[in-house]
């Protein structure tokens, strides 16, 4: 149901002091903005853009990212579930260790999975023994660093959405005979779907910035491990025609998605 | 299809304890019997609903159709929902508002495991009977009401459950729409074979659907016997309030209403020709004694009383045939008593009539 429109001409009168603080808010974010197009070097943006770092970071960006995107819904989708679902002791506990990594600095987090994922780590190290498979220093490391970060967002976003569902819509589907995992995929994953995509959406946002966790559990190899944070991090200190170049094709990577979202699944609230 | 005779029939002893309130209910259906559960809001009855489904474990009491056992705390035997083949129609119909009516409809067939073509068909043709097959594909959130309930009653018949659970079906519909699925309720549950349970908070809907009626009033049963009984000789005042009411039924015709008795009674509101319920309060029905005819009065005739019966702070006067309407008065005046001939008048502002 929408609610009924309203109607189209309004005399909204906002405080005055609302109006300021509103626009010193937008000059925070577009400030910044124009600093980055005022200084771009556009008549060679073209070759630093196609340019092999800058091409390699994207590349591993967008793979690394969308890998996260996906581990996180791979994980996170069950831990919302879990935590919204069962009632059990120590669910504000587990709640509080899925959630941490939204407030922890990421450079601790990074440090956190190298000593459990390392080679000389707790679980680093028999891995390591058993299979030569190294997560640090690796594009594994990538992906394990920005799912860490990253599916905080899916799992708080999803936790809401199942809170809110009328429950009784999965009671119906088990009198019309449906088991547990129909009634899951079939009647609760469609009516959180809107809420799912947008938790997938800031866990892909999140993953594609991650810089902290990356850069201190799997290094800046470029090619390897070195992201576009990262590699605008290193280009500022040495040439900052390609950090700029770098920035702007992450502005735009990042604006053609939240554009692409916004039809599709923000619209859709 | 199941004869009536192999059908299971209902044994339930319902116990629920939910914080202060205690649902404590015992309940026997027959098959092919409609019992209508009806009590004021809060007084257990979808808490009674979602036990019998299998979505609220019972603290105490059993559950059996015919012979298997669906809920015995004691024994420990609980049979999870999608084993109990109870069929549920919920209070707001709870159609899946990403499927198309007829995916919802086929929902419990494909649950059970029929193809997807098959249950596609067999959704169509139930749409088919309740006349919506052109809204097979609509998306269900665009449906109207009555189309949403009717789509309820098909996505629930379609699984051809052993028991048929109605919380409130007519409850959310406008008064021309009530009406009209009235029957078509009517029809369907005659056709369903197993026990069926009809949970309202309205009289006209129980005693015209039902077969048997149980008051429910805060968790417990408070009387149970066929609609007449409980609506001539209601033993507690809710009951009497809530259903003591008098329902007739008669023919309009410009303006006048044919009832029973030979009489034309005339309501204060417009009244489109053909069938019409009427409803009287007991407290609208005037009783005068034999030597003083009401003046003036349009809805006036003379009645012999059948039956005085006090009932805590009022007494009601049944009436005897051809037009058996209670009378509820505080005090019986004189010439009320059994065998008296009295008149009877209504306002026809206190005659609430809708199409039948």
């Amino acid at each position: 149901m929408s609610p009924d429109p309203l109607p189209a001409r309004r005399a909204v009168r906002a405080p005055r002091g609302l109006l300021v603080l509103a626009a010193v808010g937008l000059a925070l974010f577009v400030v910044p903005l124009i600093g980055l197009l005022a200084r771009a070097p556009w008549s060679r943006l073209g070759s630093l853009i196609t340019s092999p770092v800058v091409v390699d970071a994207l590349r591993l960006s967008l793979i690394s990212s969308a890998a996260a995107a996906a581990l996180a819904v791979a994980l996170g989708l069950p831990l919302a579930w879990v935590l919204a679902r069962l009632e059990f002791r120590g669910r504000a506990v587990v709640r509080g260790l899925v959630t941490l990594p939204l407030v922890l600095p990421p450079v601790v987090g990074g440090a956190a999975l190298l000593l459990a994922f390392g080679r000389r780590g707790l679980i680093g190290e028999p891995l390591y023994e058993a299979t030569g498979l190294l997560l640090p220093y690796s594009i594994w490391g990538v992906i394990l660093a920005n799912a860490f970060v990253a599916t905080p967002f899916l799992v708080i976003t999803v936790e809401g959405a199942l809170r809110h569902l009328d429950p009784r819509y999965e009671g119906a589907a088990a009198t019309l005979g449906a088991r547990r995992w129909r009634v899951f995929t079939r009647v609760t994953l469609p009516l959180i779907a809107p809420s799912l995509a947008a938790g997938t959406a800031l866990a892909w946002a999140r993953a594609l910035g991650e810089f902290g966790a990356t850069i201190t559990f799997a290094g800046n190899l470029p090619g390897q491990t070195q992201t576009m944070p990262l590699a605008v991090f290193i280009a500022l200190q040495h040439d900052r025609d390609i950090a700029v170049a770098l920035s702007l094709v992450l502005v735009a990577v990042s604006l053609a998605v939240l554009i692409a979202l916004r039809d599709r699944w923000w619209g859709r609230w | 299809m199941v004869t009536p005779a192999l059908a299971p029939g209902l044994d339930a002893h319902l116990v629920v304890r939910r914080g202060g309130f205690t649902l404590d209910l015992p309940l026997r259906i027959a098959p092919g019997e409609t019992v209508a559960l009806l009590g004021p809001n809060g007084a257990g009855k979808t808490t009674a609903v979602w036990c019998l489904a299998g979505l609220l474990p019972l603290a105490a009491g059993h559950i059996r159709l015919g012979d298997r056992t669906l809920d015995d705390p004691a024994q420990r035997i609980f049979v999870p929902p999608e084993e109990r083949r109870a069929g549920v129609v919920f209070q707001d119909y709870l159609l899946f508002p990403h499927l198309s009516a007829a995916e919802n409809v086929a929902f419990g067939l494909l649950s059970r495991g029929r193809p997807r073509r098959e249950a596609r068909a067999a959704a169509l043709e139930w749409l088919e009977r309740f006349d919506l097959q052109d809204l097979a594909d609509a998306a269900s959130r665009r449906l109207s009401g009555g189309q949403a309930q009717q789509v309820a009653l098909a996505r629930t018949l379609a699984t051809s459950p052993d028991l048929l659970l109605l919380d409130e079906p007519l409850a959310a519909l406008d008064v021309t729409t009530r009406a009209r699925l009235r029957r078509s309720l009517a029809d369907h549950l005659a056709a369903h074979p197993g026990p069926r349970l009809l949970i309202t908070h309205s009289p006209t809907g129980a005693f015209l659907l039902a077969d048997r009626i149980v008051i429910l009033e805060e968790g417990r049963a408070t009387q149970e016997g066929t609609p007449d009984e409980i609506r001539r000789r209601p033993r507690t005042p809710y009951a009497a309030d809530l259903t003591g009411i008098n329902l007739l039924s008669g023919a309009a015709r410009a303006g006048t209403i044919a009832v029973d008795g030979g009489l034309s009674l005339r309501s204060a509101a417009a009244v489109a020709d053909g069938p019409v319920l009427l409803t009287v309060p007991p407290r609208a029905v005037r009783l005068h004694p034999e030597g003083a005819p009401p003046t003036g009065a349009i809805n006036a005739w003379r009645a012999v009383v059948a039956v005085v019966e006090p009932l805590g702070d009022r007494t009601r006067i049944q009436l005897a045939p051809p037009l058996p309407l209670v009378a509820e008065v505080s005090r019986p005046g004189p010439g009320t008593e059994p065998g008296a001939a009295v008149w009877v008048s209504i306002d026809p502002a206190d005659l609430a009539a809708q199409p039948g």
